[in-house]
C-alpha cells in the first residue's frame, strides 16, 4: 500500500458511490481549483429522515499527506462493514453491527476527502513541504509567491488588520496579506474555490450539525474559538461587533469571545468522546484544547479565517442556521512526520478512524426525535396515498370532490350558525 | 538531530522553483522569545507551533527553516539545532505515493484497514450493495 495520490482519491470515492449505489450518492463539487481539478465528495446515508448531518474534510494543507487517506478509508469501513452487517474494530477500540448501521441509517454523512487536490499533487510529486493551494493570482510570476492558505480564507474574522489588536496582527500567527508567506489568506473571504466547495456544501445540505477539517501533526483536538480567550457572559462582546474591532486576539485583556455556555459543554464533550476512541486503539493520547491556546506552552495562538471558526460562527452570526459543531484534528503525534512512512501512515489510519467512528456514532439522533421523524414520515405517506400530488391542482378530481363537499356541507353550516344565533 | 554538515547552502526561498530545501530546527525559547520570532520571522513552525517545555516560561520551539533563514537566526543570537533535511524525507516519501490509479477511474473499489468480525471481507463489488441481514 501507498499513499493516495490526487487521482486516486477522486477515483475511490467514485468506485465507493458506483459500488454502493443504494447506500451513497456522489457529489461533484461546482467549484473546479485553478489547475482545472473536479472534486468530490461521498454522501453517506439511507435515511428519508436525516435529522443530522457531518462533514468531514481533509487535504486542507498540502503536505499534510494522510487526511485523505483517513477519510477515503473512513468512509470504505462503513459501508463494508454495513454490508457485511459486521461491527469495525480498530485495535482496542470497537464498534457494533448496530453502531455502525445506526450511523449509516440516520446520520447524513458527507466525507470530502481531497479539498486542495492542486496542493497535494505538487506536495507529492514537486516540493513536498508546500501547504497552500497553487492559485498564481496573487504571485506577480514568482513561482514561490503561488497560493493562499486555505485554512486562513474562511469567513471568519477575514478582514483580520481590522478585526484584532495591532499586537495580535504583527503576531506572525493570524494570518498574512503577503503571497509570500504560508499564511497568506487570499484576496477576499471565499476567495478560492476548494473553501468555496466547503461553503456549498453547508449551503445545500441543511441537516449539518458537526465539522471535522483533519489537519497535522500533534495529536490535538482543537476547538472554537481560535480568534481569542473563550467567555460565556457577555453576549456583546463577539466577533459581528464592530465596536471590538482592533481589540481582538491578545490573552488577557479586555476582549474575549462568547460562546454559549452549553456550546461550549457540547464542543468539549463531544471531542472528549472523540479523544477516548482514538486513546482506546493503542494507547495514543490527543490532547483537546481550544485552537487559540497551545497546549502544554500555554501561548496563545490567534488565527483568524479558520475553517472550524467559520463552521461554528455561522450560527452565532445568523441564529436562523443551525449551529455546527467545528473541529480541526491534528492527526499524527509524531513531531515534524507531516510525511510518515506508510506503515506509520496506517497506525494513524486506524487511531483517527476510531475517533471519527466515534464521532459519527454520537450524532445519531436520540429516539425521541427518531420517533418523531417516523411519525411523520408515515403521516406523509398517507397523506400522499390518500390525497396523491395529481389530484391536488386546481383543475384535478380532488379540487372537483372539495367542491362538491363543500357545497353539500355549506346548507349544514349555514343551518348550524342559524340555530346558533337564535 | 544530525550534523550540521547536512545544511546545504541552497537558493533563497523567494527565488526559485522549487523553493528551498527546509531542515527541521530546535530553537532554545522563553515565552519572550517565541513572541518575538514568530512575529519577526516567516518561521514555518508546522500547521501550529509545537513547544516543549523545559524549565518555567522556557522551551524548545520546533519549526522548519531554509539554510539561508538558520543563518540568520543564529546570526541573531538564537540557539539553532538543526536537525533533519525534512525536504529530502518528503522526496523520499514521494516514492511511497501511488502511481497511475489502483482504483481504474472508479471501477475498482478500496478495502478499508478496518477489523470487521465475522465478516470475510470488505467491498462485493459493483451493485451488490443491499445489506444482509
Amino acid at each position: 500500500m501507498t499513499f493516495l495520490n490526487v487521482v486516486e482519491i477522486e477515483s475511490a470515492v467514485i468506485a465507493l458511490a458506483s459500488t454502493y449505489p443504494t447506500l451513497t450518492q456522489l457529489i461533484t463539487l461546482p467549484h473546479k481549483t485553478v489547475e482545472g481539478r473536479t472534486s468530490h465528495a461521498l454522501r453517506i446515508g439511507t435515511s428519508s429522515c436525516k435529522l443530522s448531518g457531518v462533514l468531514l474534510v481533509s487535504g486542507t494543507h498540502a503536505r499534510e499527506w494522510g487526511g485523505p487517506d483517513i477519510l477515503v478509508n473512513l468512509a470504505t469501513d462503513l459501508l463494508e462493514a454495513y454490508i457485511g452487517g459486521s461491527g469495525l474494530v480498530y485495535g482496542g477500540t470497537s464498534f457494533s453491527d448496530i453502531d455502525v448501521a445506526k450511523i449509516v441509517q440516520n446520520v447524513d454523512l458527507i466525507v470530502f476527502p481531497d479539498l486542495n487536490p492542486d496542493g497535494r499533487h505538487y506536495s507529492q510529486t514537486v516540493f513536498a513541504m508546500w501547504r497552500k493551494n497553487r492559485n498564481p493570482a496573487s504571485s506577480g510570476g514568482v513561482a514561490s509567491r503561488i497560493g493562499v492558505d486555505l485554512n486562513r480564507n474562511y469567513d471568519f474574522l477575514w478582514d483580520f488588520p481590522t478585526a484584532f489588536k495591532p499586537a495580535a496582527v504583527t503576531s506572525g500567527t493570524l494570518a498574512s496579506t503577503d503571497p509570500g508567506s504560508d499564511l497568506f489568506h487570499g484576496t477576499a473571504p471565499f476567495s478560492e474555490p476548494e473553501t468555496k466547495n466547503v461553503r456549498w456544501l453547508f449551503d445545500n445540505y441543511s441537516k449539518l450539525r458537526r465539522f471535522v477539517d483533519l489537519h497535522s501533526y500533534s495529536g490535538t483536538i482543537l476547538h472554537p474559538w481560535g480568534d481569542d480567550e473563550n467567555q460565556t457572559t457577555t453576549p456583546s462582546m463577539n466577533f459581528k461587533n464592530p465596536a471590538w474591532n482592533g481589540q481582538r486576539g491578545v490573552e488577557g485583556d479586555a476582549y474575549a469571545e462568547f460562546i454559549d455556555s452549553s456550546d461550549l459543554s457540547a464542543l468539549q464533550s463531544l471531542a472528549d468522546s472523540t479523544k477516548a476512541a482514538i486513546a482506546g486503539v493503542r494507547g495514543q493520547s490527543y490532547t483537546v484544547a481550544q485552537s487559540f491556546h497551545l497546549p502544554g506552552w500555554g501561548a496563545p495562538y490567534p488565527t483568524s479565517g479558520a475553517s472550524d471558526d467559520w463552521a461554528f460562527s455561522r450560527h452565532y452570526g445568523d441564529p436562523s442556521k443551525p449551529l455546527v459543531l467545528g473541529y480541526v484534528i491534528e492527526f499524527n503525534k509524531n513531531w515534524g512526520q507531516f510525511f510518515p512512512t506508510w506503515v506509520e501512515m496506517e497506525k494513524i489510519i486506524l487511531d483517527v478512524d476510531a475517533g471519527l467512528v466515534r464521532f459519527c456514532r454520537n450524532a445519531v439522533p436520540t429516539f425521541y426525535w427518531f420517533r418523531w421523524c417516523w411519525w411523520k414520515a408515515w403521516l406523509w405517506a398517507i397523506w400522499k396515498k390518500v390525497f396523491p400530488p395529481e389530484l391536488w391542482g386546481p383543475y384535478g378530481p380532488w379540487s372537483l370532490i372539495k367542491r362538491v363537499l363543500d357545497r353539500a356541507i355549506a346548507p349544514v353550516i349555514r343551518l348550524i350558525k342559524k340555530a346558533g344565533g337564535r | 538531530m544530525s550534523d550540521r554538515s547536512d545544511v546545504k547552502e541552497s537558493i533563497g526561498r523567494d527565488d526559485g522553483d522549487p523553493p528551498s530545501d527546509r531542515f527541521a530546527i530546535r530553537i532554545e525559547v522563553t515565552r519572550e522569545s517565541f513572541n518575538k520570532l514568530l512575529r519577526e520571522y516567516d518561521l514555518d513552525v508546522g500547521d501550529r507551533p509545537l513547544v516543549e517545555p523545559k524549565a518555567e516560561g522556557a522551551g524548545t520551539l520546533l519549526a522548519f527553516a531554509p539554510a539561508s533563514q538558520i543563518k540568520e537566526l543564529e546570526a541573531a543570537g538564537y540557539r539553532v539545532e538543526v536537525g533533519e533535511n525534512i525536504s529530502e524525507i518528503g522526496r523520499q516519501r514521494q516514492a511511497e505515493v501511488g502511481e497511475g490509479d489502483r482504483f481504474e477511474g472508479g471501477r475498482v473499489a478500496p478495502l478499508g484497514l478496518g477489523m470487521k468480525p465475522g465478516q470475510k471481507r470488505g467491498g462485493t463489488g459493483p451493485g451488490t450493495d443491499e445489506p444482509e441481514r
